[in-house]
């Protein structure tokens, strides 16, 4: 049997200051699956995707990433296995596109190696993949919003994760370029990577996702498939808002319309 | 490597220049060691005096570029560079303790005041990163902050020290603004074996400069130890800054102004941009260095005003730049 992406077991973390606490939570996220985790602001979600990255450690608990522990992996074996995009985004100054997407190849390449053949060709393609050719040779730093989420979306897949960590993956963008996110990153799990996304748009849930994990009070309320999971009386007790079910033309429930709740 | 011969040309241009004017073939033929029947006079001032200055020069500026270079990567701050660190200020409140304490100047070595500014500079370079805590490497700004907090109560003493020292004012002004008289081949000794290895160590560190500068948890995802990495950058960032203020006091305008001008000629990929920063550091200071002692003979103006009166249009030039379609952004 193939090892499990990640496996998280009774893992708990408290910040240093302030009364939130994460956990005990236990969940295995499966390769090929496209997790939306979905709950409110301060829920937690950032602290699960930041806890599976390594970027921050648990106090209680054990994350293993197929079958090996998280500390076991060096830096770099950690950069070929998963590609983590925080929320807010930094620009270093004066990167080019394609250089900047280039990176990406780091934990293939290294500190000392220059981007081989295949390294390049995987750039261009994901250059072409998310239509930046006419912004190939523009600093990172002079691009709209919109475009540089785009090309920090193909930095993170040219590592060649097997897992994909996004936080808010559609942030700043319009409807079509988040739906063409939310489709590739749907290919991605379609081909094995384990993708696992914060969505804040329930409908994005239930029309994309596999899996929704509902986060709540730094824990993990239910998970499930998005249909069974995103019931507006489970998201009524997490959101304080209850919203209408209605059916889209594909016979799938979709929600809208909130009312509020009394 | 258009650097190796331009920095040489530059060297050659300096060593000949002076007091006493010494044709280039001839300081080659005394270099080659057959400068028999030219003055021998000649042979003393390039040995003692021109040649481990302008080395001096070199090896300041190239070590003050490069500390430049990482600190702006690092930082993702076009205007950052070593001395925010609490470089500078903490090498001028060693200086200016020691210039109040001893009654004179001298001293093997670096002597008294060198000696004193660069346990000054470790000093308080050190107290800067404790001051910023364990987040220092994950939120730039908070080093930096604690950087500026610090230069502000180092310069506080420094005045204070000025104020019961009034006799003492004009050396410690004149060891703040820098300068390279005085340069023998102990010092030259001392900053090559402290700012050579540091540059390398940066220079094989210029993929990792790169994602480091992503930003932090970006760093963390392209598979790096962010914090790890920062440390040992900034380690022999602050060393080798720390050598050369030392020896030349608190040169300024070098780290800031270079790294942007070999990132406009070569673009920001700091694989390259590291020793291109170097080399752009090394002759700008041979170069500013060479008009301070002889724009106005036989007197010396401290090689920082020449460095400074360079560096203020520049930034301006950089400010207005950003405004339009970002000249900063190289």
């Amino acid at each position: 049997m193939a090892e499990i992406p990640v496996t998280l077991d009774c893992v708990r973390w408290r910040p240093q200051s302030g009364t939130f606490e994460f956990g005990p939570v236990s969940l295995e996220a499966e390769a090929g699956k496209f997790i939306a985790l979905v709950g409110p602001n301060g829920a937690g979600k950032s602290t699960l995707l930041n806890l599976v990255s390594g970027i921050i450690t648990p106090d209680e608990g054990r994350i293993d990433l197929f079958g090996k522990a998280h500390y076991e992996w060096t830096a770099r074996e950690r950069g070929r296995l998963m590609a983590f995009l925080s929320q807010d985004p930094e620009r270093p100054f004066g990167f080019p596109v394609a250089e900047y997407i280039g990176l990406g190849r780091f934990p293939h390449v290294g500190p000392f190696r220059s981007l081989g053949k295949r390294d390049c060709r995987i750039v261009d393609e994901e250059i072409t993949a998310w239509g930046l050719e006419f912004l190939e040779s523009r600093a990172v730093s002079n691009l709209s919003g919109g475009e540089f989420q785009r090309v920090r979306l193909a930095r993170a897949l040219a590592q060649e994760p097997k897992i994909l960590l996004l936080d808010e993956p559609g942030n700043h963008l319009d409807l079509s370029s988040r739906m063409g996110i939310l489709n590739r990153l749907r290919e991605e799990s379609g081909a094995g990577r384990c993708v696992m996304a914060v969505l804040h748009d329930v409908n994005d849930a239930l029309l994309y996702a596999d899996q929704v994990w509902l986060v709540a009070d730094g824990q993990l309320l239910c998970s499930g498939p998005p249909q069974d999971i995103l019931q507006p009386e489970k998201l009524a007790q997490v959101y304080g808002i209850k919203l209408t079910p209605f059916t889209n033309g594909e016979g799938l429930m979709m929600l809208g319309v909130p009312s509020f709740v009394q | 490597m258009a650097g190796v011969p331009a920095l040489a040309a530059v060297i050659l241009l300096a060593v000949s220049y002076g007091s006493v004017r010494i044709p280039i073939g001839d300081i080659l033929a005394i270099l080659a060691g057959q400068g028999d029947g030219l003055p021998d006079t000649w042979s003393v001032i390039l040995w003692k005096i021109r040649i481990p200055r302008t080395l001096a020069a070199a090896l300041v500026g190239g070590v003050l570029a490069t500390g430049g270079v990482s600190c702006q990567g690092l930082f993702r701050n076009p205007l950052s560079e070593p001395y925010l660190l609490g470089i500078s200020s903490g090498a001028a409140l060693g200086a200016t303790i020691a210039i109040v304490v001893a009654p004179v100047s001298g001293g093997a070595g670096l002597g008294i005041i060198g000696s004193a500014a660069f346990m000054g500079a470790m000093t308080v370079t050190v107290a800067v990163f404790i001051a910023a805590g364990r987040g220092a490497f994950k939120i730039p700004s908070t080093l930096l902050l604690s950087g500026i907090a610090i230069a502000f109560l180092c310069q506080a003493i420094i005045w204070l020290l000025m104020t019961f020292n009034r006799d003492q004012v004009e050396r410690i002004t004149f060891w703040t603004l820098g300068s390279l008289s005085s340069t023998g081949w102990f010092k030259v000794l001392w900053l090559t074996a402290i700012t050579i290895p540091a540059t390398i160590v940066l220079a094989s560190m210029g993929r990792v400069l790169d994602i480091l500068s992503t930003g932090y948890d970006s760093a963390h995802g392209l598979g790096v130890k962010p914090q790890r990495s920062a440390a040992i950058i900034l380690a022999f960032t602050s060393l080798g800054t720390a050598a050369a203020v030392a020896v030349a006091g608190s040169i300024g305008f070098i780290g800031l102004m270079v790294p942007h001008v070999a990132r406009f000629l070569g673009g920001p990929s700091h694989r390259n941009l590291v020793i291109r920063s170097w080399f752009g550091g090394a002759i700008l200071l041979v170069l500013a260095d060479l008009a301070a002692r002889t724009v106005n003979p036989p007197g010396e103006i401290p090689v920082g005003i020449v460095t400074a009166l360079l560096g203020a249009p520049f930034l301006l030039i950089l400010a207005r730049g950003k405004k339009g379609e970002g000249r900063l952004d190289g």
